[in-house]
């Protein structure tokens, strides 16, 4: 069975070049431009993987993987932050809880090679 | 003239030679009475022992006697006591059966205790074989002694036990039964009887019937008794023949007692025996001992002792016989002892008695010698007398003849013995003094007394006279007539010479006496006047001696002081002299006139002596009063000598000093003593040369006087200057005789005037050396002196100005202008100060700043004008020009639209421009001026420190580095904080170092800032999020995703790809600049592994290189520790310089390496390419924005000239450094140097 990856950005045409890579990739992705519907999603399916641009409408980024990492169900489950801002991001990475984080612009590689790690190490 | 006889010695000679003989004489006595004595004591003691010998063999002889008679007695007893027994026996063979009735009769008959005194008893004891015992037992208790045994007890063959046994009673009765045989000692006694027929008696027992009471040793007697008719001739028969024994125990005392009786003790006896069991007389085996006991005497042969055995039937015995009381002390040698002592006693008595009468012969010979000798000794005087003396010694008869003249006559006299014996004395005697001779020979006849001291004079055989003294001496006879005289005379020619010369000098004596000036008498002992010369009479006033003569001189002319004290005569020094017998010599004290006047007299006193004794006392005295006068006068003058404050040495005509008073002690520290007899030369101090001493002597020695300084030296060595006239001293004849030196201390005038000169020569050295004008003027204007300076400006020698005037310097006006101002000066007496604008002679104008003061001269009135000037032309100028700059400073302190301030380092500020006033709203200058620091600042700075503390350090800091730029938060008076940069600079102001403050409000800048970094920031983002997609976009359709490309879209789409890429990075590098640049970016400092970094970045850019064909090699540096870096960051500097090298070398290599050293902090990464290096000109280009380097061909390199910069920031960041070196046609390298350990650089803004 086919990962699945939810994808939170509210641009979306970077949403959907980035979505067009995973899906070529084999995953299963689905998309949220806001953090109300991707709290929507994550409540009501599970994923294997939440990407989550830190610039959203309604809560940050940051405030909704600490969200998703303080519930029970669903702090299993990775979170890679996505953001055009540098800042401390690493930090902020691991103050949220989040598993890694992706630069915009991306290479390709970056992207893939992120999303399989933090996937099978959540499986490990 | 006495005459005086030598003493004789030899009686005492004489003396001694008796006692000698006298003692040799006893001596001879003394051994006859020791003979006699020792003699006497021979015989005596002879005898005595003779005696002794005899007395004691006889004693003895008597002894032995005693001895033996007493043996017998005992023996004899000893036979009564067996007697007895016999005849006891005898009744058991009379009878053939004993009965015990029978035999206590028999017995009873006996009556042994008279007779036998000492037997206890006498018994029957029955020899019972074993077998019969029982039998006898029961026969005898059968008898009526029902508790009969035979004791003691036990299993024998025979039993022997006592069966009769008279007396039967008291002790006694314990023998009854007993078993005799069975005692060794008594059955030895038993088996000898029986087995001898006799009796026997036994050896020491203890008997049966012995109670505790006087235990005595014992004996017990055996007489056998046998069998009727048996036979008995040998000792079986008499052993199978006994029946019993007849015994009787004897206790020994009561025996020997009984046998002896008392017979021991009588004096006739005095004998102690002692009786020994046994053949020995061995204290064990005692028997029995009685008789006076010994007195242990030591006495020899005191005591006699005799052993004799006594034996009886078989029984041994000793017996020991003392006799004490014999030898000396005994009553026979009675009569020895009385030899003995009498022999003594009649021994000594002789010997005493030829001792005393030798003692009293020797005495007699003694005092005899004695006697003879004095006769000898007054024999022997007289002969010398008579012999030696210088007197002459005669005889005269009645007649007056002479009868005897000893020797001395011829000797003295001349005349032979011969010649004068039998004539008169008249012939012999000067005419003149027969007479007197013949009265005094008289005298002694009638009057028979001895009579002395005629004297007359006698012819010697020369022809001259002598003078003699003569003392006769009668000479009587028995009865009393005299018969002539004897006289002595004595030659006292030279006496009466002696006093013939005396009166003639007394009659001198007289003539001085009366014809002297100086007033003489003399007093007896009593201090009454003998004699008073004219002189005496005349100075006292008196007329004639006799006023004095007699008079008690003390009361009448030394009787007070010329104060009227009254000298008492103990006091009196004259009277003391007749006390001590010793001169005296007064200065001090007056003489009363007759008229009651007085006057100071200076006196003698001698003692008068006659014969050694003080007769009285002579006194001489002169009238002082001229003298003291004189004297007075001279005093003064030497006082005044003495005293004067000036030194005054006096020397003789060779320059030794006679004299020096009190001052030249006092100067030269020399004492008078030192100083006499020296050369005043010992002063010198070596100073002055030889010839100015010599020119001295020339001087004075010609009779002139001299006057000069001399520089001369103390005692210990202190220089000082003396001031002298020294004037030679003449006496009458105009002959030099003394040098008198009077000197003054002239060293502290010496000292003023050199130091006055060396004031003045300061002054003038002074004032030369001034490069301000000096100089002064009188009253009248005239120069009287100026300063070489002053010279020099009006152009002429000092000599001709001194004398001129202004005019003659000057022109008119400013000659009058001086004048104007000297005259306001004189009259005010002030000093006076001024600028004038003066033309040189030269036609220079200068500006003076000319000071004119009144001269003061030392009276106190103003003696002329002085004055100074001093050329301030460029002074002036030089203020003019602070004055200007200052002005401009003002201007641009005022003008400045930066607030700036001046500050004391304590933050108090000084000044404040208008700029200030306004930043900080206050509402003048004056307002900041009452502020410090913190008060316009708030409490606590953004960093979170105190602004009081980080302004003091801010403060601190520029004081140090003379300048501190730094961000502030100020606070307004309003209240409203705001941001604000200040720079901080040291600077002097007015010699005081305070601090610049430019207070420049940033808020602005940094609201621009933070809009610019907000912008940035947005704008990245935004830019970021369109490129993401775009680059997306066309990756996509570029690798074939979204269908097929052919080769010319692909190219067109790698077009589009690499600006998005391009776009993409420059994006990043300014984001990355502005973070750097604003401090805002982050490190994630780590330790890491540089060469693991260096060899990622290798790996990483390996392909790129292999690309273009370069190589690419890391070196390795082990020792390297780990070190502190950010990682990523570091590895963008690394890519970046590859990258860069990659850019600009077309072929080669590339080279990272690292550059340590073991220890050291710092560490250097370099990156080394061979490419075409860098020009010296685009060195400083190389970091910085935007700034790209041409590579040859000018095609750009597609980088976004952010770069260098970047890894600048970066590793600036990291507390390092960064640059290139570079060779044309060599290649670069880039190298930065980072430390070992994190150490941030300060953030600058």
């Amino acid at each position: 069975m086919s990962k699945r990856i939810l994808f939170v950005d509210d641009e979306v045409d970077v949403q959907k070049v980035a979505v067009f890579r995973l899906r070529k990739a084999g995953y299963e992705v689905v998309t949220a431009v806001n953090s109300d519907e991707a709290w929507d999603w994550i409540q009501r399916e599970t994923f294997d993987l939440v990407f989550l641009d830190l610039r959203l409408p309604g809560i940050t980024g940051a405030e909704m993987c600490k969200k998703i990492k303080s519930d029970e169900k669903l702090k299993k489950t990775p979170v890679i932050l996505f953001t055009a801002s540098v800042r401390n991001l690493a930090l902020l990475t691991k103050e949220v809880g989040a598993d890694d984080f992706l630069i915009k612009p991306f290479e390709t590689e970056q992207l893939l090679g992120k999303v399989k790690r933090a996937i099978f190490r959540e499986n490990q | 003239m006495t005459i005086s006889s030598p003493q004789f010695k030899n009686t005492e000679v004489g003396e001694a030679r008796l006692s000698a003989e006298v003692l040799a004489e006893r001596g001879g006595s003394h051994s006859l009475i020791w003979i006699v004595l020792v003699a006497g004591l021979v015989i005596s003691v002879a005898s005595a022992f003779l005696l002794k010998t005899m007395v004691q063999a006889s004693q003895r002889k008597d002894f032995l006697a005693q001895c033996a008679e007493i043996k017998t007695e005992i023996a004899n007893k000893l036979d009564d006591h067996a007697r007895i027994l016999w005849s006891a026996a005898a009744l058991f063979h009379a009878s053939s059966q004993v009965s015990r009735r029978e035999w206590h009769l028999f017995i009873e008959k006996q009556n042994i205790e008279t007779q036998l005194p000492g037997t206890q008893a006498i018994g029957f004891a029955l020899w019972i074989p074993r077998e019969e015992l029982s039998r006898h037992i029961q026969t005898v208790r059968d008898e009526g002694f029902p508790d009969y045994t035979v004791h003691p007890a036990g299993e024998r063959d025979v039993y022997t036990p006592i069966v009769y046994l008279e007396p039967f009673s008291g002790r006694n009765l314990a023998a009854f039964g007993y078993d005799m045989f069975s005692d060794p000692v008594r059955r030895a006694a038993m088996r000898r009887a029986r087995d001898g027929d006799a009796a026997a008696l036994s050896r020491r027992v203890t008997l049966i019937q012995e109670t505790d009471e006087d235990v005595q040793p014992g004996t017990v007697m055996y007489v056998p008794v046998y069998r009727n008719g048996a036979p008995l001739d040998t000792v079986d028969q008499r052993r199978s023949a006994l029946v019993g024994w007849i015994y009787s125990p004897y206790r020994m005392k009561d025996l020997m007692r009984g046998i002896l009786g008392k017979r021991l003790w009588e004096k006739r006896w005095s004998l102690r025996l002692q009786l020994f069991d046994g053949p020995r007389a061995l204290p064990e085996s005692l028997l029995f001992e009685d008789g006076p006991l010994n007195e242990t005497s030591f006495l020899p042969g005191a005591t006699l002792s005799h052993e004799m055995p006594i034996v009886f039937r078989g029984s041994a015995w000793t017996l020991r016989f003392e006799k004490s009381g014999v030898g000396m002390m005994s009553e026979e040698c009675a009569i020895v002892r009385f030899v003995l002592v009498a022999g003594t006693l009649i021994s000594v008595l002789l010997a005493f008695l030829i001792f005393s009468l030798s003692r009293t012969r020797t005495e007699a010979v003694r005092i005899a010698r004695k006697l003879t000798g004095n006769l000898k000794a007054s024999e022997e005087k007289h002969r010398l007398l008579i012999e030696n003396s210088h007197d002459i010694i005669y005889t005269l008869d009645r007649q007056g003849v002479f009868t005897f003249v000893s020797p001395s006559w011829a000797m003295l006299l001349g005349h032979p013995e011969n010649q004068v014996l039998g004539q008169s004395f008249q012939p012999f005697v000067h005419p003149e003094d027969v007479k007197r001779c013949e009265l005094f020979f008289r005298q002694a006849m009638e009057t028979g007394q001895p009579q002395v001291g005629v004297e007359y004079r006698i012819k010697n055989a020369g022809g001259g006279w002598r003078w003699h003294v003569s003392n006769v001496t009668p000479l009587k006879d028995s009865e009393g007539v005299v018969l002539g005289l004897e006289g002595s005379a004595s030659d006292v020619t030279d006496r009466k010479l002696a006093e013939e010369e005396t009166r003639k000098s007394s009659d001198m004596i007289l003539l001085l006496l009366n014809s002297t000036a100086e007033a003489i008498y003399g007093i007896d002992l009593e201090g009454n006047c003998t004699f008073a010369n004219p002189a005496c009479l005349r100075m006292l006033g008196y007329e004639s001696a006799e006023q004095l003569v007699g008079k008690n001189i003390h009361q009448m002319i030394h009787h007070s002081r010329v104060d009227g004290e009254t000298i008492p005569p103990d006091a009196c020094k004259i009277c003391q002299v007749l006390r001590e017998g010793k001169g005296v010599h007064v200065e001090n004290e007056c003489l009363w006139r007759f008229d009651g006047t007085s006057f100071p007299v200076e006196y003698w006193s001698f003692p008068q002596r006659i014969d050694g004794k003080v007769s009285g006392a002579v006194v001489t005295f002169l009238d002082t009063t001229e003298r003291r006068v004189t004297n007075e006068k001279i005093r003064q003058l030497s006082e005044a000598v003495e005293q004067s404050p000036a030194s005054i040495v006096i020397t003789d005509k060779e320059g030794n000093i006679e004299y020096v008073n009190t001052k030249f002690v006092q100067v030269t520290g020399y004492s008078v003593k030192e100083a006499i007899g020296q050369n005043p030369r010992l002063l010198k101090s070596g100073e002055r040369p030889q010839e100015f001493y010599k020119e001295l002597w020339e001087t004075i020695l010609a009779g002139k006087e001299w006057q000069g300084d001399f520089h001369n030296k103390t005692k210990d060595g202190r220089l000082f200057w003396e001031s002298a006239l020294i004037s030679p001293v003449k006496n009458e004849n105009e002959k030099i005789t003394h040098f008198v030196a009077v000197k003054e201390d002239v060293t502290e005038r010496r000292k003023v005037q050199e130091e006055i000169k060396r004031q003045s020569a300061l002054i003038t050295s002074l004032l030369d050396s001034i490069p301000d004008l000096v100089f002064f003027k009188d009253l009248n204007g005239v120069y009287m002196g100026c300063n070489p300076s002053f010279a020099a400006f009006i152009g002429r020698p000092k000599q001709k100005i001194i004398g001129k005037t202004d005019y003659d310097f000057f022109s008119k006006d400013v000659a009058e202008e001086f004048k104007k101002h000297d005259q306001i000066m004189l009259e005010t007496g002030e000093l006076r100060h001024n600028e004038e604008w003066i033309t040189y002679p030269d036609g220079r104008r200068a500006l003076l700043d000319t000071l004119k003061s009144p001269y003061w001269g030392p009276d106190g009135k103003v003696f002329g004008i002085l004055g100074i000037s001093r050329d301030i032309t460029r002074r002036k100028k030089a203020e003019d020009e602070l004055a200007e700059s200052e002005r401009k400073f003002k201007t641009m302190f005022e003008s400045s639209k930066d607030a700036i301030m001046i500050l004391t380092p304590e933050g108090k500020y000084l000044d404040a421009n208008f700029a200030s006033k306004e930043l900080f709203e206050c509402k003048d200058v004056s307002q900041v001026l009452s502020m410090t620091v913190s008060d316009f600042s708030p409490e606590i700075q953004s960093d979170g420190k105190k602004s009081f503390q980080k302004a003091s350090e801010m403060i601190s800091e520029a004081m140090e580095k003379g300048s501190n730029f730094f961000e502030w938060v100020h606070k307004r008076l309003t209240g409203t904080e705001f941001f604000s940069t200040v720079l901080l600079t040291r600077m002097e102001l007015r010699g005081r170092i305070v601090l610049q403050a430019t207070v420049r409000d940033i808020t602005e800048l940094k609201k621009v800032e933070s809009l610019k970094n907000e912008f940035i920031g947005t704008v990245s983002h935004e830019l970021r999020t369109p490129l993401t997609a775009l680059k997306e976009s066309i990756g996509i359709v570029l690798d074939g995703s979204a269908g097929d490309v052919n080769e010319e879209q692909k190219d067109f789409l790698g077009t589009a790809k690499r600006n998005v890429d391009r776009l993409s990075r420059l994006i990043n590098d300014v984001l990355d600049l502005q973070k750097l640049e604003s401090g805002k970016m982050s490190f994630d400092m780590q330790e890491n592994d540089m060469n693991f970094l260096i060899e990622d970045v290798r790996n990483t850019m390996e392909p790129v290189c292999a690309r273009k064909g370069l190589s690419l090699s890391a070196q390795r540096e082990e020792k390297l520790p780990p070190v502190t870096i950010d990682k990523d960051r570091m590895i963008q500097v690394l890519t970046n310089l590859v990258n860069n090298a990659i850019k600009f070398t077309e072929q080669g290599g590339i080279t990272i390496g690292i550059d340590y050293k073991d220890g050291e902090n710092t560490y250097r990464v370099f990156v080394e390419d061979t490419g075409p290096g860098i020009r010296q000109d685009d060195m400083p280009r190389l970091f910085r924005r935007f700034e790209q380097l041409k590579i040859s061909g000018s095609r750009k390199t597609g980088g976004t000239g952010l770069g260098l910069a970047i890894s600048k920031q970066i590793v600036e960041a990291h507390g390092g450094k960064i640059w290139a070196e570079s060779e044309i046609g060599k290649g670069s390298r880039f190298i930065f140097l980072l430390p070992v350990k994190e150490q941030r650089s300060r953030r600058r803004v």
